[in-house]
């Protein structure tokens, strides 16, 4: 019998990689400048929604429950997303070449969340009186400072990573770029690179150490996170495994925002050739895997409350789980669970553009919605009276919190203002690695294996 | 003794490693022959020399630095302004460790960016010999010799196909 014979696969050069890179970047066109102002204007709209609680101050904490959800939301996926660069890095997958730039460059997203932590760290009580990690320590620096200062240095780490990650590439926008305040801007921050062997082997060591600093630092961010503004303000809160779950519900959310970025990049800035099946395939199973995860820790947790059966873990369960909080708990276990779940397992939709993509923006919805019921529910603890110790049990279980336009302002506005910081960035450092892409062509080869061909892929080191 | 520098651009990776080959073979020591290109090639695949770096050591000192500073810090404060809650000792740990953590990790990447600057030699105001198709996919072969040997370097280039040899 005849075999079918299929076409050999083409393996573009280095060169075309790097012309049709530059050449996406270079064009800024109207469309781009569109969605800008659109995503500033919403910003701008954030902003406002930040005056108006501002105005009515600190001393009611409910008001800022949704800003620390839109807080926590885009420290838990947009800063989450360097992690996908260095673990996949760590574990040397050729197929995340074109992918991990994207993750690096929403590493900018941080500096406005730095900003966006001090209002809430404001509008947390002092530690007097209630449990929290800082004891009673009752100095400004503790928790104030010392969140500043863990959020700040995983900001720098990305920062630091993204930069050193794209300096070959930044200096290929010196070189080919035409005059222009981009050009020099890539003059400045591409510091003399010219690809030695010494820099090569350097940058490929700094590259590994900053994505090990960050996978260290980023799961502290998360248990302050947790500590600070959730289980300090919650009676009856004793959760040993909330951190960790709060760190693979970041991950879960970071692969689903990877794979729908990658989605809007293939679809609208013409990257088809870069964002193709393998990344969307490959990206389909540690969502997978983290959506068992999301329900392996929530269970975890439930279960010991569910058996603990103390008066203030029953009254949290009719809190958070039960009662006030019921509708957005459906909702995130709906679409961080049971959806990934059914969708999935299914080879078909795996293997696929679509099928990731769709789940994947599910499961930022219900991540936004997990996290307003982390966030808003404590926050609407009210403080005891003045010179009273935090009590161990909710005195009463507060109603569910809906928001109000200040609070819709604050969520949009602070999503659309890190959307904008990255696509800002993406003007600046190459959205595709160059450097890495063409790394990666020179591994593959395609050979003929008995009656097809078949694409070789070397190990790097 | 004066050096001169050349730099040959070639586009095909296995000249390159030809060229490599032949200029070792005319007794050029390899730590005078460099290797620039716009992506990394895997190490020792021109028979280049691999520069040693020491770039594990900064964030070792600088994690250390950052320790003894997060100690000093929260020790000190305390011990300086000593509040004792229900008995309890005046060094408060498990929040200490916090604090001593974060100042070893931001000890150990600020020790590391300088250390990516000092060991990649960078910043560079001056490119030197360099040429701009390197980030285009283009190899250059940098070879650093006395004057009277630029002549058989820039033969042994050329004669493996070397696109264009730029002298400094």
């Amino acid at each position: 019998m005849a075999h079918e014979e299929h076409a050999i696969p083409q393996v573009p050069t280095h060169q075309e990689i790097a012309s049709d890179i530059m050449a996406r970047f270079q064009n800024v066109n109207q469309r781009y400048w569109s969605w800008v102002s659109l995503l500033a204007l919403l910003f701008v709209g954030g902003i406002v929604g930040f005056v108006m609680r501002l105005s009515d101050g600190f001393d009611d904490r409910s008001n800022w429950g949704y800003y620390t959800a839109t807080l926590s939301f885009l420290a838990s996926t947009f800063l989450a997303m360097p992690i996908i660069s260095a673990g996949l890095r760590l574990a040397k997958a050729n197929w995340r070449r074109p992918l991990t730039r994207l993750t690096e460059n929403m590493a900018i997203t941080g500096v406005l969340i730095w900003f966006m932590l001090i209002p809430a760290l404001i509008a947390l009580p002092p530690t007097e009186g209630r449990l929290s990690v800082w004891f009673d320590f009752p100095h400004w620096m503790a928790f104030r400072g010392g969140n500043l200062m863990v959020w700040g240095t995983v900001v720098l780490i990305g920062l630091f990573l993204l930069w050193l990650l794209a300096v070959p590439d930044l200096a290929a926008v010196r070189d080919h770029m035409p005059a222009s305040p981009r050009g020099k801007l890539a003059r400045v921050l591409s510091v003399g690179w010219t690809g030695n062997t010494r820099q090569w082997r350097v940058l490929h060591s700094g590259a590994l150490l900053f994505g090990a600093f960050y996978l260290l630092l980023y799961p502290t961010l998360q248990t302050l996170l947790q500590a600070d503004f959730q289980a300090g303000l919650l009676p009856g809160m004793k959760d040993a495994i909330a951190p960790a779950t709060a760190l693979i519900n970041a991950l879960q959310g970071a692969v689903g925002l990877t794979l729908v970025v990658m989605y809007v990049m293939r679809r609208f800035g013409g990257y088809e050739r870069y964002f193709g099946i393998d990344q969307f395939w490959a990206l389909s199973k540690p969502l997978l895997a983290f959506s068992l995860l999301w329900f392996y820790f929530w269970w975890g947790s439930f279960i010991t409350f569910w058996y603990g059966r103390q008066p203030g873990e029953s009254e949290l369960i009719r809190f958070m789980v039960l009662d006030s909080y019921r509708y957005p708990l459906m909702v995130s276990f709906m679409l961080n669970f049971i959806g990934p779940l059914v969708a999935l397992v299914w080879n078909p939709v795996r293997r696929s553009i679509w099928g990731p993509t769709i789940v994947g923006a599910g499961v930022l919805v219900g991540a936004l919605v997990n996290h307003i019921r982390w966030y808003v529910a404590p926050f609407s603890v009210p403080d005891p009276p003045a010179g009273e110790a935090w009590p161990h049990v909710l005195p009463e279980i507060p109603a569910g919190q809906l928001p109000g336009a200040a609070d819709a302002l604050i969520v949009v506005g602070g999503i659309a203002g890190a959307v904008l910081l990255f696509m800002l960035i993406n003007k600046i450092i190459p959205v595709v690695s160059m450097w890495e892409v063409g790394e990666g062509l020179r591994l593959v080869k395609v050979r003929r294996f008995l009656a097809r061909y078949a694409m070789v892929i070397a190990k790097s080191h | 003794m004066a050096n001169t520098q050349l730099l040959g651009l070639f586009e095909d990776p296995q000249k390159v490693a030809d060229a490599m080959g032949e200029l070792k073979g005319a007794g050029f020591p390899v730590e005078d022959l460099d290797i620039y290109s716009g992506s990394p090639f895997p190490e020792g695949a021109f028979g280049e020399h691999e520069a040693e770096h020491r770039l594990f050591m900064f964030p070792l000192v600088g994690a250390l630095i950052g320790f003894s500073i997060g100690l000093l810090w929260t020790a000190g404060t305390q011990i300086s302004y000593p509040l004792i809650t229900g008995g309890k000792p005046i060094l408060s740990i498990p929040p200490m460790t916090i604090i001593m953590y974060e100042n070893t990790m931001l000890g150990a990447i600020l020790f590391t960016v300088l250390g990516v600057l000092f060991e990649s030699r960078l910043p560079k105001r001056d490119l030197g010999l360099y040429d701009e198709r390197i980030t285009e996919g283009y190899i250059g072969i940098y070879v650093d010799c006395p004057v009277e040997r630029a002549g058989a370097a820039e033969a042994v280039l050329n004669s493996n196909g070397a696109e264009e040899i730029k002298k400094a």
